[in-house]
């Protein structure tokens, strides 16, 4: 059956990559310009931290509903995800979860209460690119910027169009959606609803190796994002956005501890507004402010520990940023940070927490002429920020980087940074109520963290470099984190569980990436290959390996694409990973492999259509990323896109 | 120029390729378990590390993580040739054979049960599982299941005496609306072995867990709700199935053990506390033991003490005590060290 389906699909792709050619349908460049990593637009080679994108390309070419899919697809961080109806989080060089910061268009949205982000509950409908900065950074972002920096950067209105979608897949699992965009000479606005459910009732092994049912994973969201852009004037712009998001999951808990009648609804609203004003030629202010609303709602009737906790959370960001001689070799960003969190938890009461912080940072770039060496610039990248939160100490957080490139067309860079970031304790660490196993700490300090790391880029595009590759990147990154004063729980005299900022650890590693595109005819990387590894040695004091922390992880991409067809296999290996802190028990390694087919192309006028085909976990493996949380099998799901473009 | 650059891109990319395929092999290499050879040991269950250690009291040699173990391990108990650890988190009894440490068998106890603690009554092992409310017996050859039996609210500890089983029921309840633990007042059910009926309930004080048998007295251990309440002990005749007095300990206990002159130990925060059960006195806490958790007495009066460390740390202790009741060895064994039990 799977042969067969497979020689359909390939006979199909094969006939609509000959009928291809004859069209001319633009062809999406890779975007390699990212704005996280120094809060303006650079290119990645032009910076001093290793970072990485995934492009709009590469979300539209993807079957995936929401942000854990993407990303645990794309092998840039190590995910722990707890599979359908459970959380996915993000940890980067060895850090936990809740040392990564998550930003949406720049401003923060890791829960105060747990610290973390559920990249499951993300969907990807309103999403144009995620930029990822790996690590410390709490000089330019704060609080919990230590493993690194996910930055999710929302559509913007760039044309006239509507398109609609709508996908299916194993496990009942179906998404639709619309997007809806238009543009004027001034106004510009943007809207997308999108909806998905999924049973996700897979066929698994226990450890005693019975075929079971996954019950109660099934979950249901709907989404609704809103953008309007306003040019002012040449030196104003304003620009203003919305969504709201509501699930319904099912959480089917632990293998051999289910959870057959839990649930959880989680509500988020916000709105945003970004205004820019450039009064003069040296002297840029924005203005941004956010509100933000979540509600989540978790419910669990049966014993032995029936819950029913509701968590809400108020937040209102404010940030005024000045940018002072922006186009010069010297720019700098100077900023001030207000925040205002107000908790209602049903498990730890009202809680508020208030934050104020000042920041500034500068480039400072010297670029060389004809010389022997091929140098051709140094730009040292320094960074302070200083943060009071009403609850905790935090203080100063400095940084600085450093960039030497050699080179123009084929270009050399060395790299490297270091800096000190820290944690903010949770409201669970600081506020847990006291009862009959545990209590919160107040006195709780920030983990901190010294960063460091230095590395290499290479980026060959000159043609005369191996005539059959149009591009050529290469890089290698070594780190090292020392993290301190982490915040283990540990039972105290009374034999109560508290959280003490105890226990200390190291992360060291070396990351490695090679991208080359072969180009055909006239398409530049008609085949892509990407390619990348990440050796991580991350010790606690008795240099044990931290639980769920593989040593080695790789991942790899090949996309052949003829214009408006395309086909990508990719796949992530993981190693041994500990689940106990003595390293007595461990998850067996894995290697999984994904498949894509997709095209699009103009079917009538300004009408395009388009069509992906995927098949996740390619081999059936059996993995899991967290114990006793298995994760489906092979998997398809079929995607189709209709868009219409205005003039 | 070219050529040196070429040259340099293939290095990079060989030494990047090198540490790929050198990684990806590095789980290959499978760690060798050496299976200690011993006639009289301390076998004890590693909490957090989930595994069990050895400690050949021969020798005194302490052998750790010899063999993986079940989620959340709560008790280990010895019989004849065999061990059985109760894993809470994976719902089973899993059964080793000593000699090698090869698993022989799993006592599957079902869905939802969290299986506690475990006592042997002939051929049969009764388990306490306290999710459902049940104890369960379970055949020693076929290792099934052959009984369901219903108890009180939440069993904890279970001992054989006799032809009679006894499940402490801690009443320890989740309450919604405080979303804490409350603790109501504790029973212990009693079982009849040929029948596996339940033939009778004894009222005993707060958040009854621990349950030993020492002769014809049934020795209760009961917590306290971990503040203002203090843990008890409850003496019960196993004849007539009554209590016959109650010992205040004055502290939070948690693990409790009967030496071979027949008095009570029981571990607590500030030491080992000594019980004489006759007369209801109470010895000054052991301050060298203190923070034991599970513990047990060999032949010889020698009592083996866990201390676990809870913080991962490293820092657990196997602690012995001689029948002089000092300090004779401290070991260290595995992460968690929470249980022991002793082969003859």
């Amino acid at each position: 059956m799977f042969k067969r389906l497979f020689i359909i699909l390939f006979v199909c792709f094969y006939s609509f990559s000959i009928h291809a050619q004859e069209n001319e349908i633009e062809i999406i460049e890779l975007d390699d310009i990212i704005i996280s990593a120094t809060r303006n637009p650079a290119s990645l080679e032009n910076i001093s931290s290793s970072s990485h994108i995934i492009s709009p390309v590469q979300i539209q070419s993807s079957a995936s509903t929401n942000l854990g899919q993407i990303l645990e697809t794309s092998n840039i961080l190590n995910i722990s995800d707890y599979g359908p109806g459970g959380f996915a989080m993000a940890s980067i060089r060895g850090s936990s979860s809740e040392q990564v910061l998550v930003l949406l268009d720049g401003q923060r949205i890791n829960d105060s209460r747990s610290g973390v982000v559920d990249l499951n509950n993300i969907p990807l409908n309103s999403i144009s690119r995620i930029e990822i900065v790996k690590g410390g950074n709490s000089a330019m972002y704060g609080a919990d910027a230590v493993g690194g920096v996910i930055n999710i950067i929302t559509k913007n209105p760039v044309s006239s169009k509507v398109k609609a979608w709508s996908s299916m897949g194993s496990y009942s699992a179906y998404n639709w959606g619309i997007e809806t965009s238009r543009t004027s000479d001034n106004v510009s606005g943007l809207v997308t609803l999108s909806q998905s459910k999924a049973e996700a009732d897979f066929p698994f092994r226990d450890k005693f190796d019975r075929e079971m049912i996954r019950e109660n994973a099934q979950s249901k969201i709907r989404n609704i994002f809103g953008k309007i852009n306003w040019n002012i004037s040449s030196k104003a712009d304003l620009r203003a956005s919305g969504g709201h998001s509501y699930s319904v999951k099912g959480d089917p808990g632990p293998v051999g501890l289910y959870t057959p009648d839990a649930s959880k609804k989680d509500k988020v609203n916000e709105i945003k507004t970004h205004f820019n004003y450039q009064p003069l030629s040296f002297f840029h202010f924005n203005v941004n402010i956010q509100g933000r609303k979540t509600s989540l709602r978790y419910i669990n009737p049966k014993m032995p520990y029936p819950t029913d906790d509701t968590h809400k959370n108020r937040v209102m960001d404010s940030e005024f940023q000045f940018r002072f001689l922006p186009e010069t070799k010297i720019p700098i960003i100077a900023g001030v940070y207000l925040r205002d969190e107000v908790m209602d938890s049903t498990a730890l009461g009202i809680k508020k927490r208030e934050t104020y912080s000042f920041y500034a940072q500068q480039e400072i770039k010297r670029e060389f002429g004809q010389n022997p060496f091929r140098l051709k610039g140094i730009s040292i990248f320094p960074a302070i920020r200083w943060d009071h939160y009403s609850d905790f100490n935090a203080g100063l957080s400095p940084k600085i980087g450093f960039l030497t490139s050699f080179g123009d067309e084929n270009s050399l860079a060395f790299r490297g940074n270091i800096g000190i970031s820290y944690r903010a304790p949770n409201m669970n660490d600081l506020y847990w109520p006291s009862d009959a196993f545990a209590v919160g700490n107040p006195d709780l300090n920030p983990e901190t963290s010294l960063n460091a790391d230095a590395g290499f880029y290479i980026n060959v595009s000159q043609q005369s470099f191996l005539s059959y590759i149009s591009d050529f990147r290469l890089g290698s990154t070594l780190f090292r984190n020392e993290f301190k004063d982490r915040i283990q729980w540990t039972p105290g005299p009374d034999g109560k569980w508290s959280p003490q900022n105890l226990s200390e650890a190291t992360s060291t590693g070396l990351e490695s990436e090679l991208q080359i595109e072969i180009p055909f005819k006239q398409i530049p990387d008609f085949i892509f290959l990407g390619l990348n590894h990440n050796l991580l040695f991350a010790k606690d004091m008795l240099d044990r390996q931290l639980i769920y922390r593989p040593t080695n992880s790789l991942g790899y991409r090949l996309r052949i694409q003829n214009r408006d067809i395309w086909w990508q296999v990719g796949g992530s290996y993981q190693s041994r990973r500990y689940t106990t802190l003595q390293n007595t028990k461990w998850l067996e390694p894995y290697i999984k492999h994904d498949m894509q087919i997709g095209l699009e192309r103009r079917v009538w006028k300004n009408l395009k259509a388009g069509f992906v085909f995927e098949i996740k976990n390619l081999f059936d493996t059996e993995y899991q990323m967290v114990a006793d949380y298995p994760l489906p099998g092979r998997e398809w799901r079929v995607k189709t896109s209709f868009g219409l473009e205005g003039d | 120029m070219q050529r040196v650059s070429n040259k340099l891109l293939a290095i990079l990319l060989s030494l990047m390729l090198s540490v790929m395929l050198l990684g990806c092999g590095e789980d290959d290499e499978e760690d060798e378990e050496i299976i200690p050879e011993v006639s009289k040991a301390a076998y004890i269950i590693n909490g957090l590390a989930e595994t069990m250690s050895v400690f050949d009291i021969e020798t005194n040699e302490m052998q750790n993580d010899v063999v993986t173990v079940g989620k959340w391990p709560n008790d280990i108990k010895i019989k004849e040739n065999k061990a059985y650890v109760v894993n809470t988190g994976d719902n089973n009894v899993q059964v080793f054979e000593l000699d090698g440490l090869t698993q022989v068998g799993i006592i599957d106890t079902g869905e939802f049960s969290s299986p506690e603690k475990i006592a042997f009554a002939g051929n049969k092992a009764y388990i306490s599982c306290n999710t459902n409310n049940t104890t369960v017996a379970a055949n020693l050859s076929s290792y099934q299941v052959t009984k369901t039996i219903d108890v009180g609210v939440t069993p904890w500890g279970v001992a054989a005496a006799g032809d009679k089983v006894y499940v402490c029921n801690s009443n320890a309840v989740f309450d919604l609306d405080t979303s804490a633990m409350s603790y109501g007042d504790g029973s212990v059910t009693v079982i009849d072995t040929s029948s596996d009926s339940v033939v009778k309930d004894i009222p005993v004080g707060i958040n009854a867990t621990e349950i030993v048998v020492s002769g014809s007295v049934v020795v209760v251990q009961c917590t306290g709700n971990y503040a203002d309440i203090l843990g008890q002990i409850y003496v019960i005749d196993s004849t007539s199935d009554s209590v016959t007095h109650t010992i205040d300990l004055n502290t939070t206990p948690y693990g409790l053990a009967i030496s071979p002159d027949g008095n009570a130990y029981v571990t607590a925060f500030e030491g080992l506390i000594e019980v004489d059960l006759l007369s209801g006195s109470i010895g000054a806490p052991m301050a060298d033991f203190e923070g034991g958790s599970g513990l047990a007495f060999d032949d010889d009066g020698n009592g083996y003490i866990c201390v676990p460390d809870w913080m991962g740390s490293g820092n657990d202790q196997l602690l012995i005590m001689d029948a002089s009741g000092n300090l004779a060895g401290t070991y260290a064994p595995g992460g968690g060290a929470g249980y022991v039990d002793i082969r003859e």
